[in-house]
């Protein structure tokens, strides 16, 4: 049933005819029409020659800084300036060979490509199971104006892009682009709306946290390993510093740390900008205002364009970190099925904003004029607050008796089990917090769910795009008459979760989504259990399974 | 009892083949004695461990057993599963429960699953997957004639249903 449209490494046609005979790509969908190529006069093309240009260009500037790093400071290590020179001839080479075997066309059914010097490769992608085109462009592809070519199909289980063509022509690259979807992307110079600028003060939202130690740790790595090559040791020179200055300890600490923040804060200003470089997004309509999508562009090295076709999108999904909550930072996502979404940066509507921004975007999402994460919540009952605070007060308390007990046998310092106690008063606050996030809206034809204490997310899905029911009850839950939902999904992370609703709220939630099906499996408590005399429909094998359903068993709103 | 109008969860139509219990207490059986085993081999063989070891061995111990006991026995009384002209129903867990269900226009696949001793138990276990891996349903401890009817039913079911509307 999952079709795929991608083909391993098969046996490939030989460059030059164009109907080879032993083409077999392994096919696991009966409705694939062939297995070869496709019986079709459109002629093969080749990737664009300047492709080859530009990266001999980028091999000899690489190799002649390093030449000349080395000429300049001759007392470096060779070695790392040979490898980089080696493997620049190697990929320059792949590149090369890679240009010289490459063919792809576009027929009516299908795009193919066929690629590989040694290693054979005939792929193609049938064209209506095309989901998403997008383009991509380094600086060296920037220069001479070509693009990169990703063709995506929407199959849960692939996570790259299942094709590539690196690189076209810019013009010829928009000119597939338009060709491959029609409806969806339209000529981006008729009939967009931007929805959304980069605004520089958002670096700022950006780039301080807690990461920017780790970054700045990185770079001082890299930077070791660069000074080393021209033969400047930064052990040494920070040592010699050491030794010079002879600091306290917690001020030498102190010092590193801050340096490695600020690194750090560079670092991520600097990867920041070159990202959101020129970052908007926009709506595209088409010139017969038929199929809109999403339109992302951004990237002052590495250009980027993301297109999220509207009729693929099936909700938003919000971040806001507890940390932040008092600046109501964001985090925006759109949830939608063919990207991978969750892991990939093309589902980052935004990035990190105010969160009247994120409104602003989500209110765009939603072209029906409804604005779903505006309109109030559902608060839970309070028995999920009390179930937060015991969960914070005895996750403390066993640790606290752990080590109380591993002091006693004299395995930890006898003091150590009072430590965890001084974190309760820090675990009740996020228990409460924890709370107060819980909430959950049915606004038109979406659903609204939210939840999480250290990072608050709400999840904004169309009611279709829910993909079936997991509802978990604990045990304590039953007494305290609540229950968790879970909503499996095609879209985004593919799962969502419902957390600690009271049954009432729960079940009502999954029959406004779900008519139809919760009426086979939601019954009103006045009406009798009728569905136990109609069981011979269920399979062809009641007769052999006895049925001991009793209403007792059933949880049941009201008792 | 309570306003006509609130709803509750109906329990599904059939239950588990009743050899579940057993195949339920021999796995268990076979975890207890793999985790016991290592627990008292180093319990056994190193004396330092022995102070810290003792309790766990203790409390390990007394979970396998409940388990042993209760666990089977109350699983088969709690699981419950059926299928309609539209959907896949299954409702699980002891201590805590489960309800599952999968419209059969979102199946993707549909697997059925023997391990070496379900074989000899002549059971199966049903796997219905969908587009989202948490969104799937595992029937477990079906008759192995019992699963394989209702696979062919979903099968049929599910051509009949276009696309897994995705």
């Amino acid at each position: 049933m999952s079709a795929d449209p991608v083909h391993a490494p098969g046996p490939a046609p030989d460059p030059g005819s164009p109907v080879p005979e032993s083409a077999v790509p392994e096919s696991r969908d009966p409705e694939d029409t062939g297995a070869g190529p496709e019986d079709s006069d459109v002629p093969w093309q080749r990737l664009d020659i300047r492709l080859v240009w530009v990266n001999t260009a980028k091999l000899a500037a690489s190799c002649g800084t390093g030449l000349a790093g080395f000429l300049l400071f001759p007392g470096g290590v060779l070695w790392p300036l040979l490898l980089v020179a080696a493997w620049g001839v190697v990929s320059t080479g792949r590149d090369f060979v890679r240009w010289v075997f490459t063919r792809y066309r576009v027929t009516d059914e299908r795009v193919e490509r066929r690629t590989g010097w040694l290693m054979r490769e005939f792929r193609f992608v049938q064209r209506d199971r095309i989901r998403s085109v997008s383009s991509s462009a380094k600086l060296r592809h920037r220069l001479v104006a070509l693009r990169v070519i990703h063709i995506g199909t929407g199959q849960a289980t692939h996570v790259r892009s299942t094709f590539k063509l690196d690189a076209l022509d810019r013009d010829a690259s928009e000119r597939l682009r338009r060709e491959l979807l029609p409806d969806d992307q339209p000529d981006p110079r008729e009939g967009e709306t931007v929805i959304s600028r980069i605004r520089w003060s958002w670096l700022l939202y950006n780039v301080v946290h807690i990461w920017a130690v780790l970054s700045g740790g990185l770079f001082v790595v890299s930077t070791y390993f660069s000074l080393d090559a021209v033969g400047i040791d930064l052990i040494d020179v920070l040592t010699g510093l050491y030794t010079d200055v002879r600091p306290s300890l917690w001020a030498a600490v102190g010092v590193a740390v801050g340096t490695l923040f600020v690194l750090g804060v560079g670092a991520l200003a600097a990867d920041f900008v070159a990202k959101h470089w020129n970052f908007e997004l926009v709506r595209a309509t088409g010139a017969d205002g038929a199929g809109t999508a999403l339109l992302t562009r951004r990237g002052l090295f590495t250009t980027h364009t993301v297109h999220r076709d509207q009729r693929r999108i099936r909700g938003v999904h919000l971040v806001e970190p507890l940390v932040w909550r008092w600046m109501r930072l964001t985090e925006t996502k759109v949830i939608t099925t063919g990207l991978t979404a969750g892991l990939s940066e093309s589902a980052d509507l935004l990035p990190r904003a105010p969160r009247d921004e994120a409104l602003h975007v989500a209110r765009a999402v939603f072209d029906d004029g409804r604005h779903p994460l505006e309109e109030p919540l559902v608060r839970h009952p309070p028995g999920a607050l009390r179930r937060r605070l015991l969960w914070a007060t005895y996750g403390p308390a066993a640790i606290a008796g752990i080590l109380w007990w591993l002091g006693d046998t004299g395995v930890v310092a006898t003091t150590a089990w009072r430590w965890p106690l001084y974190l309760l008063p820090v675990a009740w606050a996020l228990a409460v917090v924890a709370y107060r996030s819980l909430g959950h809206a049915l606004v038109g034809p979406y659903l609204v769910v939210r939840s999480g204490a250290v990072n608050r997310s709400t999840t904004v899905l169309l009611h279709g795009a829910v993909i079936g029911w997991r509802v978990h009850q604990s045990i304590f839950q039953r007494f305290g008459r609540r229950l968790s939902i879970g909503i499996p999904t095609a879209a985004g992370s593919r799962y969502y979760e419902l957390h600690d609703a009271g049954v009432d709220q729960g079940l009502d939630f999954i029959s406004s989504v779900n008519p139809e099906l919760a009426a086979q499996f939601l019954t009103s408590v006045g009406e009798p259990s009728s569905t136990d005399s109609d069981a011979t429909v269920a399979t062809g094998s009641e007769q052999s399974v006895p049925d001991h359903s009793t209403a007792a068993d059933d949880i049941s709103s009201h008792r | 009892m309570g306003d006509p109008g609130a709803l509750r969860i109906r329990l599904p139509r059939h239950r588990l083949d009743p050899r579940f219990i057993l195949w339920r207490t021999l796995n268990t059986f076979f975890w207890a004695v793999g985790v016991l085993g290592v627990l008292g081999t180093c319990y056994w063989y190193f004396d330092g461990v022995r102070t810290w070891l003792e309790p766990v061995l203790w409390v390990v111990g007394a979970v396998f057993l409940a388990n042993l006991l209760c666990m089977p026995t109350y699983r088969y009384l709690v699981h419950r599963w059926e299928t309609t002209d539209d959907a896949v129903y299954a409702l699980s867990g002891w201590i805590s429960r489960e309800w599952r269900i999968v419209p059969i226009s979102r199946i993707q696949s549909i697997d059925t699953v023997q391990g070496p001793l379900e074989r000899a138990l002549r059971l199966a276990t049903i796997k219905v997957l969908t587009a989202s891996h948490e969104g799937a349903v595992k029937i477990e401890g079906l008759d192995r004639d019992v699963a394989r009817a209702a696979v062919e039913r979903l099968n049929e079911a599910a051509r009949l249903v276009p696309g897994d509307a995705t």
